[in-house]
């Protein structure tokens, strides 16, 4: 059987590519929950991973969502099923069945020129909402929201005649100045808003409904306030569209709606946003979906061209504080001076430098390109840090999935460090469904390393020693800033003060990677290098594979990103990366799943394969504590092995199983 | 946590500087934590060890990054003035270490008989008690502030030993050092959102936060006991 390449048009939702087979079984490798629709496009059901389902022959359109977004059409009876691996759909007879797919992957189509005038910017900023391919609450999925276009510094603004703003009736007004100008461009691309100048910040519609975006002097909070809450009440309502899927945050909000959300749905988006802005926040607040990026922006002005990718990922903004405004020089000056009489005492011989000196001292990245730092909030306490250049993102769109299997150099150049080596080694590739080339290396000279760093690969994990002069080979220092085009997609660099180094790497090819910014004990980055590896084997994005090993281990702490923390280098077999905390009390197991955010952005839908669980949640987002039976637990626990939180200490779902529960689980 | 408070808020400028000054009067614990580069770090545990300053100091430096690959606060280069030099080498990495037969142990910087080699957490705290008894039986009565402890980071000790052995262990060492109206510092080279941050804060007397806006390293001094907090401060360059 041979799978014939037909055209995309074959099936009615957007896809990449698509291919005609006859079959009457198609075998999925994993568990899956499939959703059926009628050849008209209205949902049928969902047939989850422990039901079973038989529809009558007709044309249906099987939805599987899982790391990529495929489809099957077919016109025969189905009967859809799963076992303990594997779910299966079969047909009556051999039927012609169109299966396509489509990346969630989304990137500009087109580039806008703007100076770095707040007015020009601001313009620029009114058109991303052409990205958005319905104005719709659906828009809050984020498949339909498409990547608003690039923005390019020149001499004038100039927007391409093919960029088309939707209609929203949705203005928001701000003092034009760039800082602002960021912080609502996530508000005004979700809005399909254009952003023009006024003298206090606020949201206007057509409709001559005026929303406040400072509060109580608070700007950035308030616009975070209101962006949430808009996509949260989106999220509900649309759920009376074309996936009428039970929500589980729909049960949570509906008690304090003023309004019907089917009602709700019909009206156009201007009045959409009065209404779902007059529900009280603070009764919205605890069913919120988890924000889990923020962006800091110390300086706008360099930093125009990251609209768009700000825009894309719907980042909370933060704009750095004004070092000038924050003290008065008296009072600075009494307080340094009361520091310096603690710490010297008596007539110093040593100057104080002078406030307000732009010391250069410690250049991260020892260039001066611009970087912005996205904060990604995990499950801990301490977000994780990404110093993140325009590359990271330029490298993305330019990247395209290659061919073959995953391939990853793992390069070891001190071979005192071999431990981790060789635990690393074990972990890499052992995913059964998965083809994975791993090549380990030792003490590579420098034009060997070179070579590892120039090929394309999809990730590179070293291990060794790096100072400011670079990667210690074998015969000298490698500076990774004198190459010109570094292959691998991403990497873990499990040395001391990496991050220089890291940030030439984005800069020169690779979307993101691990990196150190202090120095870092051995033992704790044998362990830290071992998690990593682990959760990035199984699909775990860059900062969720940080955030669970810092639940491990304190020197985790001292692990920063560099570039894009949502790279991942493989499919989570379970379709989306997650976390899941076990408690045991009284002879009761309590189950809280946890999701991060990789591949599928913020809005999209999990639900995990725990039996008690019937209604979907918020993706990225957090289930709240489920009571479950023993069986239910060794069910969920048996589907994949993931990382599991009991008792403070983190673990993984075999080992779990074995220890607790005496049982050999998934390999 | 240690937020940032308005500046409005603050108790008026004088108190900030009677407490510091109180504090080195009676001996104060220090914790430094910000993830920043090495050197911004080493610049703080300087000044906090009375660097450059034209009294004599009597310091004990003690090194926990037993990796020899690193500079740690040992190899400061410090005046003539009298110290004393404890290692403490991290369990695992001396295992690795026996394991591989390599030469993983660091050779003290300077071994003229000042300085000890530990393993253990409770020989830790045994030498640095040990040190400064030998300081004070060198003088007669340490002046306030003449002596100095710095640790130069708690992450091993985090990392062999559980919180409740660490803040012990700070508790104790910090003991000894008031004692004597001694200062101590201990570098805590992580974000100060990170858990063990609150869990440890009840122990000192100032808070540094270090931090780094475009490129330029900035401190922040917070007094938990009072509520006094400066703002973000450029970090001087010595």
């Amino acid at each position: 059987m041979t799978p014939e390449p037909v055209d995309c048009d074959r099936i009615r939702y957007p896809i990449d590519a698509a291919v005609e087979i006859t079959t009457d079984m198609l075998t999925l490798s994993t568990k899956e929950t499939v959703y059926i629709r009628t050849g008209g496009g209205s949902m049928l059901g969902e047939v989850q991973p422990n039901e079973q389902q038989s529809f009558p022959r007709g044309e249906y359109t099987l939805d599987l969502s899982t790391s990529m977004k495929v489809y099957v059409q077919s016109n025969s009876g189905i009967h859809i099923y799963s076992d303990m691996n594997r779910t299966y759909i079969s047909f009556e007879d051999p039927t012609s069945t169109i299966i396509g797919a489509r990346s969630y992957h989304t990137r500009p189509a087109e580039t806008i020129t703007t100076t770095r005038d707040p007015a020009d910017v601001m313009t620029a900023v009114s058109a991303f909402g052409s990205a958005l391919k319905t104005t719709t609450p659906e828009r809050s999925y984020p498949t339909l929201r498409g990547h608003p276009p690039a923005l390019e510094l020149g001499d004038e603004l100039h927007i391409p005649a093919a960029i088309d703003r939707p209609r929203t009736g949705i203005r928001i007004e701000v003092p034009p100045e760039l800082g602002r100008v960021f912080v609502v461009t996530p508000l005004a691309y979700y809005l399909g808003a254009s952003v023009t100048p006024g003298p206090d910040p606020k949201l206007v519609t057509d409709t001559g409904y005026t929303h406040q975006l400072e509060k109580n002097g608070e700007f950035e909070s308030t616009v975070e306030r209101a962006l949430k809450q808009l996509f949260l009440l989106d999220c509900v309502v649309r759920t009376e569209g074309m996936t009428p899927l039970s929500l589980h945050e729909r049960q949570a909000v509906e008690p304090v709606l003023d309004f019907d959300p089917a009602e709700a749905y019909e009206h156009p988006l201007a009045e959409q946003v009065e209404m779902f802005l007059e529900i009280p926040f603070a009764s919205l607040e605890p069913h919120l979906p988890k924000w889990q990026l923020e962006t800091q922006i110390d300086s706008p002005n360099e930093a125009v061209e990251f609209l768009p990718f700000i825009a894309d990922d719907l980042s909370i903004v933060k704009i750095g504080e004004s070092d000038e405004n924050r003290s008065e020089k008296p009072q600075v000056e009494t307080q340094t001076q009361a520091i310096e009489a603690f710490t010297r005492g008596g007539s110093s011989r040593s100057e104080r430098s002078i406030r307000g000196t732009n010391t250069r001292a410690y250049p991260r990245g020892g260039s001066t390109i611009p970087t912005i730092r996205q904060r990604w909030s995990g499950t801990n306490s301490s977000p994780i840090t990404s110093t993140t250049p325009l590359a990271a993102f330029h490298n993305d769109i330019g990247r395209t999935p290659k061919d073959g299997p995953i391939a990853i150099d793992v390069v070891c150049n001190d071979s005192e460090m071999n431990e981790e080596l060789e635990t690393v080694n074990e972990l890499y590739g052992n995913h059964e469904e998965l083809p994975f080339d791993v090549t380990i290396h030792h003490n590579l000279t420098k034009d060997e390393f070179e070579r590892v760093l120039t090929h394309e690969s999809d990730f590179c994990h070293y291990i060794g020693h790096i100072d400011t002069d670079g990667f210690q080979c074998s015969n000298g220092k490698f500076d990774a800033k004198s190459i010109e085009t570094v292959g691998p997609k991403a990497f873990l660099l499990n040395a001391c003060q990496s991050h220089d180094q890291g940030l030439y790497l984005v800069e020169k090819g690779s979307i993101g990677g691990i990196v150190t910014l202090t120095d870092v004990v051995n033992s704790g980055a044998v362990s830290v290098g071992k998690t990593i590896a682990r959760l990035l084997n199984q699909g775990y994005p860059l900062y969720a594979a940080l955030d669970i090993a810092r639940k491990k281990s304190v020197i985790a702490e001292q692990y920063y990103l560099v570039g894009d923390g949502t790279t991942t280098i493989a499919q989570s077999k379970t379709g989306v990366p997650e976390v899941c905390s076990v408690a045991q009390k009284d002879g009761e197991w309590k189950v809280e799943i946890e999701t991060y955010i990789g591949s599928n952005g913020t809005g999209g839908l999990f639900i995990p394969h725990l039996e008690p669980i019937t209604s979907h949640y918020l993706f990225p987002g957090e289930t709240e504590n489920i009571p479950v039976t023993t069986t239910q637990l060794l069910d969920f626990l048996c589907i994949d092995s993931i990382p599991i939180v009991f008792d403070g200490e983190v673990t993984w779902s075999e080992e779990f199983l074995q220890k607790r529960l005496g049982i050999q689980g998934p390999k | 946590m240690f937020s940032a408070k308005d500046r409005q808020q603050e108790p008026a400028d004088d108190s900030f500087t009677e407490e510091l000054s109180r504090l080195k009067r009676q001996g104060a614990s220090v914790l430094v934590v910000g993830s920043v580069h090495p050197e911004h770090q080493r610049r703080s545990a300087r000044r906090l060890l009375g660097h450059a300053s034209d009294r004599v100091r009597r310091r004990v430096l003690v090194s926990t990054n037993s990796d020899g690959h690193h500079r740690s606060l040992v190899d400061e280069p410090f005046s003539s003035d009298p110290h004393r030099i404890v290692h403490y080498e991290s369990q695992t990495r001396s295992a690795v270490a026996q394991e591989s037969g390599g030469d993983g142990h660091t050779t003290p910087a300077i071994d003229d008989g000042n300085a000890a080699t530990v393993e253990t957490l409770v020989d830790l705290g045994i030498a640095i008690s040990g040190a400064i008894e030998s300081f004070e039986t060198d003088v007669d009565g340490l002046e306030p502030s003449e002596l100095r402890v710095g640790v130069d980071s708690l992450l091993p000790l985090l990392e062999d030993y559980s919180t409740e052995q660490v803040f012990k262990f700070v508790h104790l060492t910090s003991g000894r050092v008031k004692d004597v109206d001694g200062m101590v510092h201990y570098r805590l080279p992580v974000e100060p959102d990170t858990s063990v941050v609150p869990v440890l804060k009840p122990l000192f007397d100032v808070l540094v936060e270090l931090r780094d806006r475009n490129g330029r390293p900035q401190e922040r001094w917070s007094l938990p006991d009072t509520g006094h907090c400066s703002g973000w401060l450029t970090s001087p360059e010595a």
